[in-house]
């Protein structure tokens, strides 16, 4: 025999049992099964529970990420602090500091000074205010002025009560206000921070050529000052001119009330005459705002500039207007004045 | 995964085959049973096509060979294999023990290689392929694995 043929009939001698066989089927058999259980499972968790799970996951990231910001990050509520040092602090829904800007180089100097991020704001007022940066500015009438704008006037009312009940406010004898939020944007494009801008605007009713330049290079104090002056000049506008004549008068105060200025106007007029024109404004006014106005104040007033300085001011003519209709008339009386 | 069927066709169609290729590797009934159980496992799991039965009868060919090197690998078995430790001796003829023996006391590189060409039939540029060796190799594997059997077995070989 060959010996090819030796060792083929060898192997084939070699075979496998029928036992191998079928232990091998029935193991095959099991794992079929446990394969088909896996795939099930990887099937049910692959695709689909695993793709939403990581979905879910993605979203609740997202949800937590943009709620936190939302929370956490945005700007709802500035609060503007105004000595001379313009800073202000913009605050999120939880009432922290997420900002605390510089709106002059006296405010810059105290922001690099003093941290706020982060800070609830009236830690962050107290903290400001009691740096010693702070102290050159916060002199006896130096005025410390805090703006509120917020988006929503609840909150702006917690803000302004919050911050009257810090102690640096009460020390050092600060005001608050309030403001509208769409001032803040306005505010910032002028380069004036917004408890600035807000007295801005308040000059400007009186004085139309005060530019935003101008405010930015006076101390909160001056443009109080000079609003306080205008509003005085209104209020001794029956008795005598002699404040606004000193200050303001020179430019354009005349001006102003030509145009007019608003509605609360009026109002203050009514005060000032109180002031000056005394019971007999006042029983004018409470009885008829026609003749009997005149008359009363034709009546104090005249007596007034009997003794006072201007002449023309008593004339009948400026006051025969203011009592036909305010606001005009008053124009004309302080024209009168000026002149 | 290939079906019930086909895999039970392949136990049919294979067994004889990976069994002696176990012979030429393994020691005893048990790790057969385990190299059986990787090969057959492999096959219903794998998912790519024979382009005909010559293919998938050299896939099981290697996949038989690497599963009884792994086994031996991961074991540290003794690769030396005696018919009487297979426990199988007595369905074998004396004249086929003795020839077997032959082949099994040849080093193993040599056994692969002698039972694919002796009894599978295939050429030496085919086992090359099989197994992932130089043509050169194989045939040398051969003609040394030969000579060796013909001193064994007495010079009709």
């Amino acid at each position: 025999m060959r010996s090819s043929d030796r060792i083929h009939d060898a192997f084939g001698s070699v075979k496998a049992g029928e036992e191998l066989k079928s232990l091998t089927k029935e193991y095959l058999k099991t794992a079929r099964q446990r394969e088909n259980r896996r795939r099930r499972r990887a099937d049910a968790g692959k695709p689909v529970f695993r793709r939403a799970f990581a979905g879910l996951c993605v979203m609740l990231v997202l949800a937590l990420g943009s709620g936190g910001y939302f929370l956490l990050g945005i700007p709802v509520s500035y609060v503007s602090i105004d000595v001379n040092p313009s800073i202000e602090l913009a605050l999120n829904r939880l009432d922290r500091v997420i900002a605390a800007e510089a709106y002059n180089a006296d405010g810059t100097e105290i922001l690099d000074a003093v941290s706020l991020g982060g800070m609830h704001y009236t830690e962050a007022i107290d903290r400001l205010v009691e740096s010693q940066a702070m102290q050159p500015y916060l002199s006896e009438n130096a005025g410390l002025i805090f703006t509120v704008a917020s988006d929503s006037g609840q909150r702006e009312n917690a803000l302004l009560t919050g911050i009257e009940s810090t102690s640096g406010c009460r020390e050092h004898g600060g005001l608050g206000y309030g403001a509208d939020i769409s001032a803040v944007q306005e505010a910032h494009e002028s380069g004036l921070s917004l408890g600035k801008y807000a007295a801005w605007q308040i000059l400007l009713q009186y004085d139309s050529s005060i530019t935003t330049e101008d405010c930015h290079n006076m101390t909160m104090s001056e443009i109080h000052g000079l609003i306080e002056e205008h509003e005085h000049g209104e209020h001794d506008g029956s008795s005598g001119h002699n404040g606004s004549m000193e200050h303001g008068g020179s430019s354009g105060y005349g001006d102003n009330t030509e145009q007019g200025v608003n509605g609360s106007y009026g109002g203050d007029i009514e005060q000032g005459v109180d002031d000056s024109c005394a019971s007999d404004m006042k029983q004018g006014v409470d009885s008829s705002y026609g003749g009997d106005i005149e008359q009363s104040v034709d009546d104090s007033c005249v007596s007034d500039t009997e003794q006072g300085m201007d002449g023309s001011y008593g004339t009948d003519t400026g006051y025969d207007g203011y009592g036909e209709h305010g606001n005009g008339g008053h124009g004309t009386g302080h024209g009168h004045s000026h002149e | 995964m290939r079906s019930e069927f086909e895999v039970n066709r392949a136990v049919e169609q294979y067994s004889d085959m990976i069994r002696r290729i176990c012979l030429c590797h393994l020691k005893n009934a048990a790790d057969t049973e385990d190299v059986f159980q990787t090969v057959f496992l492999k096959y219903m799991l794998y998912e790519g096509d024979f382009e005909d039965a010559g293919h998938e009868k050299a896939w099981m060919i290697r996949v038989a060979v690497n599963a009884c090197k792994d086994y031996l690998k991961s074991l540290f078995r003794r690769p030396t294999v005696s018919l009487d430790e297979l426990g199988e001796a007595a369905a074998i003829p004396p004249e086929q023990h003795e020839v077997l023996d032959a082949v099994l006391a040849l080093p193993e590189k040599y056994r692969d290689v002698i039972y694919l060409h002796y009894y599978e039939g295939y050429s030496a540029a085919e086992i090359g392929r099989i197994l992932k060796k130089k043509e050169n190799t194989v045939y040398s594997l051969l003609s040394r694995g030969r000579a060796m059997l013909k001193e064994t077995l007495g010079g009709d070989l």
